[in-house]
């Protein structure tokens, strides 16, 4: 199973990714992993854990 | 090699505790050792270079303020040296340095005259002191009257604004709401592209893997881990949850270890299909998740999580539309 995110919104830090595999309901978890980490690399740093995509307008 | 703006080499110190008062007195006089010693720091290393931002971490008394009260002057170290040339300012104990009585005003002047300024230097300075302080009339009124957001926003701005070639903070960040802890950051950003130099202490593991060159992770007194902050953020991360229970990553949820459904890896590729754990802002992003199933009538659902070491979960995804259709026997790749 692939999942893609065409624009990856988040800021400089360490992430983990946590996979999951339960039952059509999500009550029952069957397994998990926990071991993959990625870190985003930006010459800018901005408070915040997330990059996000702003537009301004002045109104009124 | 330039030489450093900040450099310490094998810093110890050792307090002596006595039970009692009078057992001061007595070990004078008789000349026989009536107190304990406790090691706050032993042999402590390290050094930065101008315009660098170095984190300290570590556990409550594992030594990070004792390090950085000696760094600040405000202590002697029991053996060892440290150089800081130029001015230093230090945000240690949050408004301990201030006279309770008097005025932000009155307090924000003589602090910084302590860091050596001249008195037209803090004329000149006090009113960017008094407008990033945002006291209002408060900045008039006796610093005994101020909630413990005002007296950290008095130091940081008196810290900050006189413009030192090194500043220490010790959790400087811990106190005020979330505006003012964004324009601390801008202000230790500006401090550092102008060539200031910050040893910066936090519980905040966020903030010294993102803003810091480097980190010191302290134990028990000792350098457990230095370079990269990243690098040592991590391995101080992993040592924590050690310690909460023997995992690597706690979890609430029982590994199902092949119960009905496994999963077999979890891997990450850039947009042309190679596999990366680096990525910018913006980026495409793509998880691969094996698994295998042992009933291939069974429906599945694959839960995808994105968080930070600390757990704060950044987004989720689960496979619902999809994963009734895919899920079969043996390894489902799609």
């Amino acid at each position: 199973m692939r999942i893609t995110v065409p624009s990856l919104p988040l800021g400089k830090g360490e992430f983990i990714v946590f996979a999951y595999v339960g039952d059509e309901t999500s009550l029952a978890l069957y397994d998990q992993k926990s071991d993959v980490r990625f870190r985003v690399e930006s010459p800018v740093w901005r408070n915040g854990l997330m990059r996000v995509d702003i537009r301004w307008d002045v109104v009124g | 090699m330039s030489s450093p703006a900040l450099a310490f080499q094998n810093i110890s110190k050792v307090y002596r505790v006595y039970p009692r008062p009078a057992d001061r007195l007595i070990e004078v006089v008789t000349g026989r050792r009536r107190h304990e010693p406790v090691h706050a720091l032993r042999n402590v290393s390290g050094r930065l270079e101008r315009g660098e931002v170095m984190g300290l971490i570590g556990e409550n008394g594992s030594g990070k303020s004792t390090l950085l009260k000696i760094l600040a002057g405000t202590t002697p170290p029991t053996t060892g040296e440290f150089t800081v040339p130029g001015r230093v300012a230090s945000i240690l104990e949050l408004g301990a340095s201030f006279h309770p009585e008097v005025t932000g005003r009155q307090n924000a002047l003589l602090q910084a005259a302590l860091t050596g300024l001249s008195r037209a230097e803090v004329d000149a300075a006090l009113p960017e002191v008094e407008a990033f302080a945002e006291l209002g009339d408060f900045f008039e009124r006796p610093v005994k009257t101020y909630s413990s957001g005002m007296s950290m926003r008095l130091a940081f701005a008196v810290a900050t604004a006189v413009l030192p070639d090194v500043v220490i903070l010790d959790e400087a960040l811990a106190v005020g709401d979330a505006r003012f802890q964004k324009k601390c950051i801008d202000r230790i950003f500006d401090l550092k592209s102008s060539g200031r130099t910050i040893f910066f202490c936090s519980h905040a593991l966020y903030y010294i893997s993102t803003f810091c060159d480097h980190a010191v992770w302290l134990r028990d007194g000792l350098v457990a881990a230095e370079g990269d902050a990243q690098r040592v953020v991590l391995e101080y991360e992993r040592f924590l949850a050690a310690k909460d229970g023997g995992k690597e990553i706690p979890s609430a949820i029982p590994d199902g270890a092949g119960t009905h459904a496994r999963i077999l890896s979890v891997r990450l590729f850039d947009r042309d299909g190679l596999e990366r754990h680096e990525f910018a802002p913006g980026d495409a992003w793509v998880a691969e998740i094996d698994f295998a199933v042992d009933d291939a009538a069974r429906p599945v659902q694959l839960h995808l999580a994105v968080s930070t070491p600390d757990n704060i979960v950044c987004f989720t995804a689960d496979s619902r539309p999809t994963a009734r259709a895919r899920s079969r026997a043996g390894t489902v790749s799609a």
